[in-house]
């Protein structure tokens, strides 16, 4: 399971092998609502967004 | 055969629904559709999965995948219906489906009338959203009075817009039921938990099993059909008292982590199945 690197606090998060691109992660250490961003094949964590105002069912 | 499933934050359900594809054969392309721009008229493949928690993004991605000849499920037109509660409600009614009463308030004046016309308390909610946000359960002037306040400070005309709903007394509790391909695979009853009246899941509501009864089928099926939906979800209400069923809220993009954990069901499994044979049609 890679780690990768916290932007809140710059702990460790575990991350699943199949983790997708966008997938939300929530860092136990900080409480960070963080998203798995991929690109260019390399994979980080950034914060993720607010929940929108149409999001849902 | 190949799949595209739309997506912009997958979860369990998401997951789930690619292990099932893949375990059948199919292909899924996977498409974030916060990172891929969407090519007008493109076809990434036959049939277009929209699973975008986004509303409006989940709307303009079926509507862009139909343009190129897909089959969007659900269509863009379902989603638009299922997106917007109001739009909802006004056609279920048309068809005859019992709703509960709902009035919609659109400006301040028209708020004072709401109020003066509907017995306390009432349920009031904005048309968009989900996972119980923004939903007031109005028992008096001065929760009616803040509610209307918050909400007109909020930038989004929808927000600002009011569905002013007959409270159903439930007990705490609703149907919960999933159709796919005009077939009712199961249902819930969904229990709020707590001091909660609001019964989401997301809102820590519980949910149970229950056997569907020709009434609880006939009702989803029709209200699937009524905004032309192939994979949807529909809450339920049942007045404790008098037992009558009233049709609440329909999803296109429909959440059914509680339902599987309750039923065993395996929602995933079911929609792959029926994908499979509209891709064989």
């Amino acid at each position: 399971m890679p780690e990768l690197k916290c932007p809140v606090c710059f702990g460790a998060v575990k991350i699943p092998d199949d983790a997708l691109d966008g997938e939300l992660f929530e860092h136990e250490e900080c409480g960070a609502q963080l998203e798995l961003v991929t690109s260019n094949g390399s994979r980080t964590l950034r914060l993720a967004e607010e929940v929108g105002e149409d999001w849902g069912e | 055969m190949e799949v595209e499933l739309l997506y912009d934050m997958p979860r369990l359900e998401e997951k789930l629904m690619i292990e099932s594809f893949r375990q059948r054969g199919v292909e899924v392309k996977l498409t974030n559709v916060n990172t891929m721009p969407l090519l007008i008229g493109e076809l990434a493949a036959g049939v277009a999965l929209v699973r975008v928690v986004s509303m409006q993004k989940a709307l303009y991605s079926a509507a862009i995948r139909e343009a190129a000849g897909a089959i969007a499920i659900n269509s863009s037109t379902t989603l638009m219906l299922c997106g917007d509660k109001i739009l909802t409600l006004s056609k279920l009614k048309a068809q005859g489906l019992k709703i509960p009463r709902s009035m919609v308030v659109l400006g301040a004046e028209s708020a004072e009338v709401a109020y003066r016309r509907f017995p306390k308390p009432f349920v009031d909610k904005p048309p968009i959203g989900s996972w119980g946000r923004l939903v007031t359960l109005v028992k008096d002037k001065n929760t009616w009075r803040s509610v209307l306040e918050h909400r007109q400070m909020m930038q989004s005309q929808q927000l600002r817009t009011h569905i002013v709903q007959e409270y159903i007394e439930s007990g705490g509790r609703d149907i919960r039921t999933i159709v796919i391909g005009g077939e009712v695979i199961g249902a819930v009853v969904r229990k709020s938990v707590g001091d909660e009246w609001r019964t989401n899941v997301a809102l820590g509501g519980k949910t149970e099993p229950i056997k569907v009864n020709g009434e609880i089928a006939e009702l989803s099926i029709k209200a699937a059909k009524t905004v032309g939906g192939e994979f949807i979800s529909i809450d339920i209400l049942e007045d404790k008292s008098s037992g009558q069923l009233y049709l609440n809220e329909v999803n296109g993009v429909p959440e059914f982590k509680g339902f599987m954990e309750a039923t065993g069901i395996s929602v995933a499994d079911e929609l792959a199945k029926y994908v499979v044979s509209v891709m064989k049609r």
